[in-house]
C-alpha cells in the first residue's frame, strides 16, 4: 500500500465518473430519439457501479486492506416504459396517433449530471492531496 | 556494534505507514460515494500506536516462522474495517463526504507533521556527526 496506489484509486473513480457523465450525455442526447438500431425508441442507459477489492490477497502480504476503488460493472437499459405523446403526424406514430418517446426525465439527467461532476470533483480533491503528500514525502532527508 | 539509532525513526516509520493507509482507505471511500450498498472503509491510525503493546509505539510483527526477525515498520499491520452503521441514504451507500474530507485534511496535517520530525531527526544526526560544525 502506497501513496501511489491511492493516486490509482482515485483515478478509478475519476474514470468511473467520466464514465456516468458520458452515459448521461447520452442519454440527453437522445431525448427525442425514436429510431434505434433494435428497434422502437431510445431507452434511457443506467451505469451501475461496483467496488473492486484486490483479488488475491497474500495472507503475509502485510495488509488487510483490499480496496482497489471503483469500476463501472455495466451499463444497463432502464426497464421503464416509453413516454407515449399524442403527434399523429409523425412518422413513427401508431394507428392511434401516439409516439413512443424515450423514457428520460430531464431533470433526473440534470440532477445525475450534477452528482457524477462533484463526485469527480471529490476524487480530484484526493487526488491532489495524495500528490502533495507524495511530494512531501520527497523531502525526506533534506531538511 | 553499527552506530545505534533511538526508534524515533520506527515511531515516525509506523506514522507515516498509518497515514498512507488512511489515505487509500479515504481515496477508495470516495471513489465509491456513488456505489450503491457500498460501506466505507474506516481506520484509526493514532490509537492503533498508542495501544500497541510494544514499548515504542510499533504494532507488533506478524511472524510466520520462527526463523523471522527484524523490526521493520513495514510489516506493520493497521486493522482497516469497513463501518457497519446503516446508510442514511436510500442507495444503502454509508459513505460520509463531509468526515471523510476532514479526515484528508486531517490526515494531511499529521502526514507533514510526521515527516517534519524524521527531517528535524536527520538533521540533528547530522549536525552530531558533523561534529557540531554543521
Amino acid at each position: 500500500m502506497t501513496l501511489l496506489s491511492a493516486m490509482d484509486i482515485s483515478t478509478s473513480g475519476l474514470s468511473a465518473e467520466k464514465l456516468r457523465m458520458e452515459i448521461i450525455a447520452q442519454n440527453i442526447a437522445n431525448i427525442e430519439t425514436t429510431k434505434t438500431n433494435g428497434g422502437g425508441p431510445y431507452r434511457r442507459k443506467v451505469t451501475v457501479f461496483k467496488e473492486v477489492l484486490q483479488q488475491n490477497i497474500q495472507e503475509d502480504s502485510g495488509s488487510n486492506f483490499a480496496g482497489q476503488g471503483v469500476e463501472v460493472d455495466k451499463i444497463v437499459a432502464d426497464k421503464a416504459d416509453p413516454i407515449m405523446v399524442y403527434d399523429p403526424g409523425h412518422p413513427d406514430a401508431n394507428k392511434d396517433g401516439f409516439v413512443a418517446k424515450p423514457n428520460i426525465n430531464l431533470a433526473d439527467e440534470m440532477v445525475d449530471s450534477i452528482s457524477a461532476s462533484r463526485a469527480y470533483a471529490a476524487n480530484v480533491t484526493v487526488l491532489n492531496a495524495t500528490k502533495s503528500l507524495a511530494i512531501k514525502a520527497l523531502t525526506i532527508g533534506r531538511g | 556494534m553499527g552506530i545505534k539509532l533511538d526508534h524515533t525513526f520506527q515511531v515516525l516509520e509506523s506514522s507515516l505507514n498509518g497515514s498512507t493507509a488512511r489515505q487509500n482507505t479515504i481515496a477508495h471511500n470516495m471513489s465509491n460515494v456513488n456505489t450503491p450498498g457500498f460501506k466505507q472503509f474506516l481506520v484509526n491510525v493514532e490509537e492503533q500506536l498508542a495501544n500497541s503493546e510494544s514499548e515504542f509505539g510499533l504494532l507488533p510483527l506478524k511472524i510466520t516462522s520462527s526463523k523471522h526477525i527484524g523490526n521493520d515498520a513495514n510489516t506493520a499491520e493497521f486493522e482497516i474495517a469497513r463501518d457497519t452503521s446503516p446508510a442514511l441514504r436510500a442507495d444503502g451507500n454509508n459513505v460520509n463526504l463531509e468526515e471523510q474530507m476532514t479526515a484528508m485534511v486531517k490526515n494531511e496535517v499529521y502526514f507533514n507533521a510526521a515527516l517534519n520530525q524524521i527531517n528535524k531527526k536527520i538533521a540533528m544526526k547530522k549536525y552530531a556527526i558533523s561534529d557540531g560544525k554543521g
